[in-house]
């Protein structure tokens, strides 16, 4: 696949993960809920640097704002200094095992995570600090459920 | 880490890409921050927001078409005997309701007369109208509802919802076809609201737990509230009508550390079960401009 058809795919996957992200679910889940969109996105920015950067992220978060109606341009900032960091490091993180990866998904995780509690106090939107954290321990556990499929998926419709 | 992208770069290069992702990061940022301050603190009806809004429904119409989808699971697998019996159940408990909605329209008719002779000349009479639930999107730092209201139905914002069982919450927000309402246990709405058998007026917080407000306000001093009474809205500040129940009082507890007791309630609506819900129509807690002074 090339071209903007590669980047139709991208997008659908990006929408897919907001659309999941959104969806409603019980109180209990949404204690831990996992981040998905990030973790898409930090997937496309290993597997399809020239295609997937930090203006990318950056419109994905926004409509992700959109959608959940937070602070307009709070996930836009947390996603694209997320993608940052995993395109910068993308060729490092490509080659190390699966659990190393999975520390520095996680570390960024926590980054992002950190950006939108801070934006979140800035904005009076203060709450307890534990659904901030429980996200970044599930969504890290969860790196390889969004690894390996996507990775199954891009070989098989040839996108770089 | 090279900032900015330098004159004399190579024109072949394995990562000229990567020279410039530094400076991607800043725009990025500096748009996000710049969208960000543009938005706080804007009303509803501002070309921000509205763009914000209307982006939204991008994403609201697959999500509403996959809640209808796992919804109608449930009906498809189901037996046509349980569906029969639980058709009867309800129109039992429909004809139950009824039996004693007849009954309290005399208890209605005698409220006023009673009210009218103390001379409080509120009406309790108030349009409502039936919404759906879309989303519910409940999360530590946002708690609100998407409802869907038809094209004939036109909603405000600041019109409050209710359910059978409580207070709901207010409408921030809507489109043509959709209204945001921002739930009472949402960290930033607090409810003006009295004990109802004291009279007490004090407000609640919400704290992100659909199940849990807070009475941050409370005296240590024996203030007569008790965990188990009832919390209705006073209605002062016009946003929420009087007289909805708002929640039950769960928890007590004077803090002679602190300036005030840890008070907690429990919300009476079912915020994260409902399906429908009753917008009610009009300035809320003011009485109509046609009604009768007396």
């Amino acid at each position: 696949m090339t071209g903007l058809r590669a980047y139709a795919f991208i997008a659908a996957t990006l929408l897919a993960a907001i659309l999941v992200t959104v969806l409603p679910y019980p109180h209990a889940y949404l204690l831990g809920r996992p981040l998905w969109l990030p973790l898409v996105t930090g997937y496309w920015c290993l597997a399809a640097p020239r295609r997937m950067g930090v203006f990318t992220a950056w419109a994905a978060g926004l409509l992700a704002d959109a959608a959940m109606a937070s602070p307009f341009g709070e996930h836009a900032l947390a996603l694209s200094v997320f993608a940052y960091m995993m395109s910068r490091y993308h060729l490092r993180i490509r080659n190390l095992p699966m659990g190393l990866q999975m520390l520095f998904v996680g570390l960024n995780l926590f980054v992002y995570e950190f950006a939108i509690f801070w934006i979140n106090g800035l904005t009076s939107k203060t709450g307890p600090i534990l659904p901030y954290a429980l996200p970044v321990l599930v969504s890290t556990a969860l790196w390889p459920v969004v690894f390996f499929p996507l990775r199954r998926l891009r070989r098989r419709y040839r996108i770089h | 880490m090279r900032f900015w992208p330098s004159r004399n770069r190579t024109p072949v290069s394995l990562f000229h890409r990567q020279s410039f992702l530094a400076l991607r990061l800043a725009c990025a940022l500096t748009a996000s921050v710049i969208l960000l301050v543009l938005s706080h603190g804007e009303p509803a009806g501002s070309p921000l927001s509205v763009f914000a809004t209307r982006l939204g429904t991008v994403i609201e119409q697959p999500v509403a078409a996959t809640v209808s989808a796992i919804a109608s699971i449930g009906p498809t697998f189901t037996g046509h005997e349980v569906l029969e019996e639980r058709i009867q159940i309800l129109e039992h408990r429909l004809l139950r309701l009824r039996a004693r909605l007849t009954r309290d329209r005399s208890l209605v008719f005698e409220n006023q007369r009673l009210k009218a002779l103390l001379g409080r000349a509120r009406t309790l009479k108030q349009a409502y109208r039936v919404v759906h639930v879309l989303r519910v999107d409940l999360n530590p730092y946002r708690q609100e509802l998407l409802v869907g209201a038809g094209p004939a139905l036109t909603l405000n914002p600041g019109e409050a919802v209710v359910d059978a069982r409580g207070l709901v919450g207010q409408i921030v927000s809507t489109t043509h076809h959709t209204a945001r309402v921002l739930l009472i246990t949402d960290p930033g709405q607090m409810v003006p609201v009295e004990v109802a058998a004291t009279g007490l007026m004090t407000f609640t917080v919400g704290t992100g737990s659909p199940a849990r407000l807070r009475l941050p306000f409370i005296s240590n001093q024996p203030t007569g509230i008790r965990p188990g009474q009832l919390l209705i809205s006073s209605g002062l500040g016009g946003h929420y009508p009087h007289g909805f129940p708002v929640a039950v009082v769960t928890r007590v507890e004077a803090r002679p550390d602190r300036s005030f007791a840890y008070v907690t309630a429990r919300p009476l609506a079912a915020l994260s079960e409902d399906r429908e819900l009753l917008v009610l129509i009009g300035p809320a807690g003011h009485p109509p401009p046609h009604s009768p002074a007396r």
